[in-house]
């Protein structure tokens, strides 16, 4: 790990429409700070509305705060980046591409040879145990396939950071647990990555994450930041039974209550 | 994780050939007669025989003077000399078929038809794909777009032919007047349309506006535009015949009109056949690029008639 954190936020505050006198301004967060050291995975819990998406965006170069900076590796956030996988609650796949196409489209947005974009693709289907669905259209896959596939697709471009908004928010029980075990198998294989994690279920971000941050309801602030010092690597299906998390969990549920039950 | 205090004993799996037996057997004979559905072919036998009867029979052209609705016959007896008769239309159809004139006249009407459509297929997209991906230039062009689209474009036929003259150029500027908004107006709302999730993953991934453009935008409106020129094909064709029906030197709805003006109603009819045709090659022909640009949408879509269904 470098001195320099992977991604730094200072003062930030961001402020959605009031471009019209009759348009009331809407302060979705204010003066955030938070610094990640790379490698890190963290969660953010909040309640909806609180701007955990708008803080994925701003990283990820879509909006740009109206103060405060956002800088990555220590350089300033202008525009979107190439070293980023952003994945999103609905899966986003094209419906007109494979599981293995849709895979691959980071790959071709950066112009890799198409022998090596269906190696890589195959090898992270494989590894998401979607070997023998790479001819299938999203149309013809289960919901949980499909947001698998979402999460190769991601992976594909071997992003620096992971910016992930409720990537599993539309998958049954069983199919999230069995997903996130995989997830969380990908990321402790891959070294160095950086997972930012927005969540809404917080037995979710303290079962994968290292820290967890609870925001305030609108405008959004860090109400807390949690380590969460359970061993890796986590056997996620074990670990939800396991006394030190719901020690934890129960901690951050504290803090959290205090800003959904109002 | 069992809900249940005891570990009840879980049944074997049976092998395929134990779930196949499972099934009631049917023979690949009686398969075959299942899939046929015999009712819906006696049912198109029967329907294409009754009009065939009405028709031949001259029940048609017979009507019903007596049956009256606020003092309208919707079915009133067509006088003899105006009636046409299906053996009198096929005689005139074998016999022009070897005519050379009748060939010249078929080729004006679908090249009218085809180059209009061409034109209008590409400045729709082209108009629909600008229009729906910039905001400001719609909110500049949309209104006199719209105003226009509004007008009965066929008005126009008169200062058409004397700005074109009466030839072929007339109907294909008609052709693509009209063909132009059935293709601009579904390429439009398509590109708005345009899931923004699917575009906003490949912009985090770094994708230029080309990029968004040829991996996201003209593949997901691509039905939707397939669609509207299967449309717009039909359009072409009755563009052209409209055209060349009000004024023109050569062409089917030339050789229909003059034809019915001698009272040959039995060409009428057959120019009408002639025509269908020409519409469902062409529906065809854009139905089966479309099911081959369209193969990741649900199989069954494009299939079992739904292209001449759709006309």
């Amino acid at each position: 790990m470098t001195d320099v954190p992977s991604v730094e936020l200072s003062g930030v505050s961001l402020i959605f429409g009031g471009a019209r006198p009759d348009d009331d301004p809407v302060l979705a967060t204010h003066d955030i700070n938070l610094a990640i050291p790379a490698g890190q995975f963290v969660a953010i819990v909040g309640p909806s509305g609180c701007g955990k998406t708008t803080i994925l965006n701003m990283l990820a170069g879509l909006i740009s705060p109206t103060r405060g900076t956002v800088k990555r590796h220590g350089v300033e956030v202008h525009g979107t980046s190439k070293d980023i996988g952003y994945m999103l609650a609905r899966s986003a796949l094209s419906p007109w591409r494979t599981a293995r196409r849709n895979v691959e489209l980071g790959l071709e947005i950066r112009g890799v040879s198409k022998s090596q974009r269906r190696a890589t693709a195959m090898e992270l289907l494989h590894k998401v145990g979607l070997q023998g669905f790479e001819n299938s259209y999203p149309s013809q896959l289960s919901q949980g396939m499909n947001q698998r596939v979402a999460i190769a697709r991601t992976l594909a471009i071997d992003p620096d950071l992971w910016l992930m908004d409720e990537p599993f928010g539309a998958l049954d029980a069983q199919t999230r647990l069995t997903v996130q075990a995989e997830f969380v198998g990908l990321w402790e294989e891959a070294a160095n990555k950086t997972v930012i994690f927005v969540t809404h279920d917080l037995e979710e971000a303290v079962l994968l994450a290292d820290r967890v941050i609870v925001m305030t309801a609108r405008p959004g602030r860090i109400k807390s930041d949690t380590l969460i010092d359970l061993p890796r690597p986590r056997h996620i299906d074990q670990l939800r039974f396991d006394e030190r998390f719901k020690q934890a969990e129960q901690r951050i549920w504290e803090e959290l209550r205090d800003e959904i039950v109002t | 994780m069992k809900s249940s205090p005891e570990q009840s004993s879980v049944s074997g799996v049976p092998t395929p050939e134990e779930v196949r037996a499972m099934l009631p057997s049917e023979s690949r004979w009686r398969y075959n007669v299942r899939r046929l559905d015999v009712g819906v072919q006696v049912g198109r036998l029967v329907l294409l025989f009754g009009i065939w009867w009405l028709w031949w029979s001259e029940t048609l052209w017979d009507g019903i003077d007596g049956f009256s609705v606020f003092g309208i016959t919707p079915l009133p007896n067509v006088p003899e000399t105006f009636r046409a008769a299906p053996g009198a239309t096929w005689d005139y159809l074998v016999d022009i078929l070897g005519e050379r004139l009748f060939w010249v006249d078929f080729w004006v009407t679908v090249k009218e038809a085809l180059v209009g459509f061409v034109i209008a297929a590409v400045l729709g997209v082209l108009a629909g794909l600008v229009l729906g991906k910039f905001r400001r230039v719609s909110k500049v062009v949309g209104p006199f777009i719209i105003l226009f689209n509004a007008m009965p474009k066929i008005a126009f036929l008169p200062l058409i032919l004397v700005v074109y003259g009466v030839a072929e150029m007339s109907k294909v500027v008609l052709v693509v007047i009209i063909v132009f908004f059935i293709v601009q107006v579904p390429t439009q709302a398509a590109v708005s349309l345009v899931d923004p999730d699917v575009e906003m993953v490949a912009t985090t991934m770094g994708a230029t506006q080309l990029q968004l453009f040829s991996k996201v935008t003209l593949p997901a409106i691509m039905p939707a535009v397939l669609g509207a020129l299967r449309l717009g094909a039909i359009i072409a064709v009755q563009g052209a015949v409209f055209g060349e029906i009000f004024a023109a030197k050569r062409g089917l709805g030339q050789r229909l009109i003059t034809q019915a003006n001698q009272l040959n109603y039995d060409a009428l009819f057959a120019m009408v056949f002639v025509l269908a045709v020409v519409s469902l090659v062409l529906n065809g022909v854009i139905g089966a690029l479309e099911r081959r640009a369209l193969r990741w949408q649900n199989q069954s879509v494009g299939r079992s008639g739904a292209t001449v269904g759709s006309l």
